[in-house]
């Protein structure tokens, strides 16, 4: 069997994406100010993120207007579903093996070769 | 590259960081106040429709020995409810939509609305097949003529409007994730079927005998809508 860290995805396995993931899964539908706002970043180091997803084929982005305020959209395709559905299961299972190859804090330690 | 910038994280921190970001949307797409507060006002305002709606009274042969089975409802109040409760939904999806594009999250209102209209028809149809035939309603209810009143009542209410708002609300607290909206449901759900009136009684023989109820009912609505409103002020980032 494969050690999970194998299963993980370079795109998606790290902080800002996975969160970006997240809150899109989370909300449908999400606007490019809440993401920022949330993640706390720049809206530069947002958009770079959101170029990494979209090229990847995760989220889909639509922009548009609402009133005479330009507004992103972003949504997550099923592509994206299924990412964040197989990074959450490898993250489980690479906590679920660090648990049980760390000895309990009770429990004797193995003898010094 | 952006990465850069980014320090590497533990499974651990990336997967509590990702129910905390799940938390917090589910926070800001909460709208429980404005439908409650909604509810409340159609409830109140099915007052008079009950005080002067016509009356539609029904009989029908029961016994052998010649008994009647009588019903009697206030006709209006079928046209009322499933008016207002849809024109009451229809308002609380654009609520919802507009609170959406102001905070930037989707929303998840539709199954409730669409829950909250067909619940409000569907129960309306069978009151409405209950008034008219109060035999073949006893008849379901196992035959029982003796002592039946009860049954039939708490069936009726079962049935009505008011139990139609409380199913719909528990749909809204699923989609929600609301344990605090599911326990208000339940709570609500209680006062309809349990005809709960606090004490406030009136006379059988009074036109507005419905009245406590009534207000009871809404005023619960219209009281959770406030409280709900507030918390969710607070902790709406």
């Amino acid at each position: 069997m494969s050690h999970p860290a194998n299963g993980l995805d370079d795109v998606v396995h790290q902080r800002v994406r996975l969160g970006i993931l997240t809150i899109a899964h989370e909300a449908r539908r999400v606007e490019f100010g809440f993401l920022r706002d949330t993640l706390d970043l720049t809206a530069g180091n947002l958009g770079q993120h959101l170029t990494v997803l979209e090229k990847a084929g995760l989220v889909d982005i639509e922009k548009g207007y609402e009133g005479k305020r330009a507004r992103t959209w972003v949504t997550l395709s099923a592509a994206g579903e299924k990412a964040l559905r197989d990074e959450i299961t490898q993250l489980k299972r690479l906590i679920h093996d660090i648990e049980r190859a760390t000895p309990k804090k009770n429990g004797r330690r193995p003898a010094a070769p | 590259m952006t990465d850069a910038s980014v320090p590497q994280s533990t499974p651990h921190e990336l997967l509590s960081a990702t129910r905390e970001l799940t938390r917090r949307v589910r926070t800001t797409q909460r709208g429980t106040g404005f439908p409650l507060l909604m509810l409340g006002v159609v409830t109140l305002l099915a007052a008079p429709f009950e005080r002067y709606g016509h009356v539609v009274r029904t009989c029908e042969s029961n016994h052998p020995a010649g008994s009647y089975v009588c019903s009697l409802y206030p006709s209006w109040l079928f046209v009322y409810w499933p008016v207002a409760l849809t024109l009451a939904y229809v308002a609380i999806a654009a609520m919802a939509i507009r609170r959406s594009l102001q905070r930037g999250v989707g929303t998840r209102i539709k199954p409730y609305v669409i829950a909250g209209v067909v619940l409000a028809l569907a129960l309306t149809a069978i009151t409405l097949w209950i008034a008219h035939n109060p035999t073949a309603h006893q008849a379901f209810l196992g035959g029982r003529r003796v002592g039946s009143t009860e049954l039939s009542t708490f069936v009726l209410r079962l049935v009505s409007p008011a139990a139609a708002i409380g199913l719909a609300l528990i749909v809204l607290a699923r989609i929600e994730r609301n344990w605090s909206l599911l326990a208000f449901a339940l709570g609500y759900l209680v006062l309809v079927v349990g005809a709960v009136n606090f004490g406030w009684d009136m006379t059988r023989s009074s036109h507005w005998v419905f009245l406590p109820h009534l207000v009871i009912l809404g005023g619960v609505l219209i009281l959770g809508g406030i409280c709900f409103q507030v918390v969710e002020r607070r902790t709406t980032p």
